[in-house]
């Protein structure tokens, strides 16, 4: 089958299962509702469409659409960020252990997010401090680690990595001092730092939406490079990419969206780690098919356990990057394992 | 096609190449020998672009190698590296197709001759049959020659092989290097090939360049340059060179224990010969990867 109609055929089908995952989480929750009214009252909100006499009251209404609705775009815009810096950050460090959050972009986010916090900051400049303060310090971190790792005008995938992992436990130092120091913040700051899409609105989701949609062509533009980056850095540079350009253009596409992401929802792990993954092994290496997928199926995962997360132990919740970690990580291990034994298939 | 002149590289404190200054017409098929850490892989990658020089220039197609465009280049050369490709989970006929790269939009798609090309090559290398396959079910030695199909597929008038043999047993060597001479005189294309073994080189190459300690130690005609003195001079050990019975080209033959008067590397720990000069061999072959 030629390219592009796999693309439109796969994206087609990821984008169906978005949908309807998204009109199973507006209907689950503390007020159920069936599935038939939500979808009713979201037709409804089309013009031309939504004929038929309402049939349900005004408050269920809002429920849907301004205390759930917003959540669950909210969740997928969060999912489709992850999954796509994701995608980036596989492709170009060509390392499967590579996440939205390798080169120190939640450390650095939840520091700044931490520093407000302690000193109880949180509206010094309205109600966008605490994302703006996660924002700046994540991309600053990010930069931090690449001046680290630079050297004559080049940046090696390894010293990448590493140089990543040493600030995130750098700073992740600092965000366990001030959670020690602090006294009554100290529930504020681990909470922010555990991730969660509660008590937040639809000028959430409008923020990050701009970054979402900018990102999304600008790493798909490299997705050929990456396929050949896949064979290693000078096969591509043999065939004419940019390497180094490619690197530093993908990974800080990357970088911006993560950061737009974490600003509003903290530290949710293991999205960009596991859906990529997953994508490759659906449809395989090919990068011009796993970074658009990697955006839905993003959004696919994140709105399913954001759902889990406000209804498993209703009426508390469970913070959505702790749910994330509890299933992702089991999952990749069995990825793990799976490649192992293939690998050990093709040895033999 | 290639013009190099006063070409330096330094790293280290140490110069890996020394003023490096030839000129290879198009249409011939050029070996590049010497012993480890002469400075051979640095040349190519310096030849081919990748590599930064401190002095000199390098010339392709009459216009500087840093101001070529890389896309634009890769359609003139390509080169084959010494290690096979990765195991990846692409497949024979994807990888191959990556060759056309330079010439493609995003989806890969605008490329009508490209492809009859690529299945041209895989035909004849041989890889038709295993086209579906995926890379990560071949042995080292069929992704070589799926390497050197992507290296065709890019159509390009100059091909750089990096130890292209290196990994591969007599069998496969003499298939890919049959391969290579084939197409090379078939198209009227240039290659330039750093090769180990020096028999192979005197029996493919229409001239050498001999490096040692990253200078030009000589080069000419393979009968001209695969002499008892210079290889006593540039490998350190002393061969009996006889005419091959079929072609007449110059072969060589070792003499187990009789290193030549001139030292190399690792000599210094003791010259005596097969055990010691091996770890000379290893330490200078470190020395090698760690400047590249």
């Amino acid at each position: 089958m030629k390219l592009p109609l796999r693309i439109a055929t796969w994206s087609g089908a990821a984008l169906l299962l978005l949908a309807l995952s998204v009109v199973w989480s507006l209907s689950v929750g503390s007020a159920g509702m069936p599935v038939a009214r939500v979808w009713s009252i979201l037709m409804h909100q089309l013009p031309f469409i939504g004929s038929a006499e309402p049939d349900w009251t005004p408050m269920e209404e809002a429920i849907i659409m301004q205390v759930r609705l917003s959540r669950v775009v909210l969740a997928m815009l969060v999912g489709a960020c992850l999954g796509m810096a994701g995608a980036g950050f596989q492709g170009v460090l060509r390392n499967p252990l590579a996440d939205p959050f390798t080169l120190g972009v939640a450390s650095g986010s939840s520091v700044g997010a931490a520093l407000v916090m302690t000193f109880g900051l949180q509206t010094a400049i309205g109600m966008w401090t605490v994302p703006a303060a996660a924002f700046l310090s994540g991309l600053l971190t990010v930069l931090a680690v690449f001046l680290l790792a630079r050297s004559n005008g080049q940046m090696a995938v390894e010293t990448l990595i590493l140089s990543g992992i040493i600030m995130q436990a750098f700073l992740g130092a600092f965000v366990s001092l001030m959670i020690s120091m602090s006294e009554d913040e100290v529930n504020q700051i681990l909470y922010w730092v555990l991730g969660s899409l509660s008590k937040r609105t639809w000028d959430h989701a409008l923020l990050i939406l701009p970054l979402a949609i900018a990102g999304l062509p600008v790493i798909a533009a490299f997705a050929s490079a990456m396929n050949l980056m896949a064979l290693g850095e000078r096969h591509a540079a043999h065939l004419g990419v940019h390497v180094e350009r490619t690197k530093l253009i993908v990974l800080l596409a990357s970088t911006l969206v993560t950061a737009a992401a974490v600003s509003v929802s903290g530290v949710i792990g293991f999205v960009g780690l596991v859906v990529p993954h997953l994508i490759r092994l659906i449809v395989g290496p090919d990068y011009r098919l796993i970074v658009p997928l990697s955006v839905i199926g993003g959004g696919i995962y994140v709105v399913w356990a954001d759902t889990l997360a406000r209804t498993a132990l209703s009426p508390k919740e469970i913070p959505l990057g702790v749910l994330t970690a509890l299933v992702g990580a089991p999952f990749f291990a069995w990825l793990l394992k799976r490649r192992k034994a293939g690998l050990g298939r093709e040895d033999a | 096609m290639i013009e190099a002149s006063g070409l330096s590289i330094a790293a280290g404190g140490r110069r890996i190449l020394d003023n490096i200054t030839f000129r290879l017409e198009s249409g011939g098929l050029y070996g590049v020998i010497g012993p480890n850490g002469a400075g051979k892989s640095t040349l190519l990658a310096a030849i081919s672009g990748v590599r930064r020089f401190d002095e000199g220039s390098v010339r392709l197609f009459g216009r500087s190698v840093a101001s070529w465009p890389r896309r634009a280049l890769a359609r003139r050369l390509a080169v084959l590296q010494q290690e096979p490709l990765p195991r990846t989970a692409f497949t024979v006929r994807e990888v191959v197709l990556m060759g056309r790269y330079p010439y493609q939009n995003w989806f890969g798609g605008s490329d009508g001759e490209g492809e009859a090309l690529v299945e041209r090559v895989l035909e004849t290398l041989g890889l038709k049959e295993h086209a579906g396959r995926r890379l990560d079910t071949l042995s080292g030695g069929e992704r070589q020659r799926v390497a050197l199909a992507k290296a065709m597929a890019q159509d390009p008038e100059l091909l750089l092989l990096d130890e292209p043999t290196t990994y591969l047993d007599i069998g496969y060597q003499i298939h890919l290097l049959d391969l290579v001479r084939e197409w090379q005189r078939s198209g009227g294309r240039t290659v330039v090939a750093v090769l180990h073994d020096l028999n192979l080189a005197a029996q493919y190459c229409d001239r050498l360049l001999v490096l040692r300690e990253g200078r030009l130690a000589a080069e000419g005609p393979p009968a001209a340059v695969l002499t008892p003195e210079t290889i006593r001079r540039v490998f350190g050990v002393e061969p009996v060179v006889l005419p091959h019975p079929a072609s007449g080209v110059p072969q060589l033959l070792l003499q187990p224990g009789v290193a030549g008067a001139t030292g190399r590397n690792g000599d210094a720990t003791g010259g005596k010969g097969g055990a010691t000069d091996t770890t000379g061999q290893i330490a200078s072959q470190q020395a090698e990867m760690a400047t590249q």
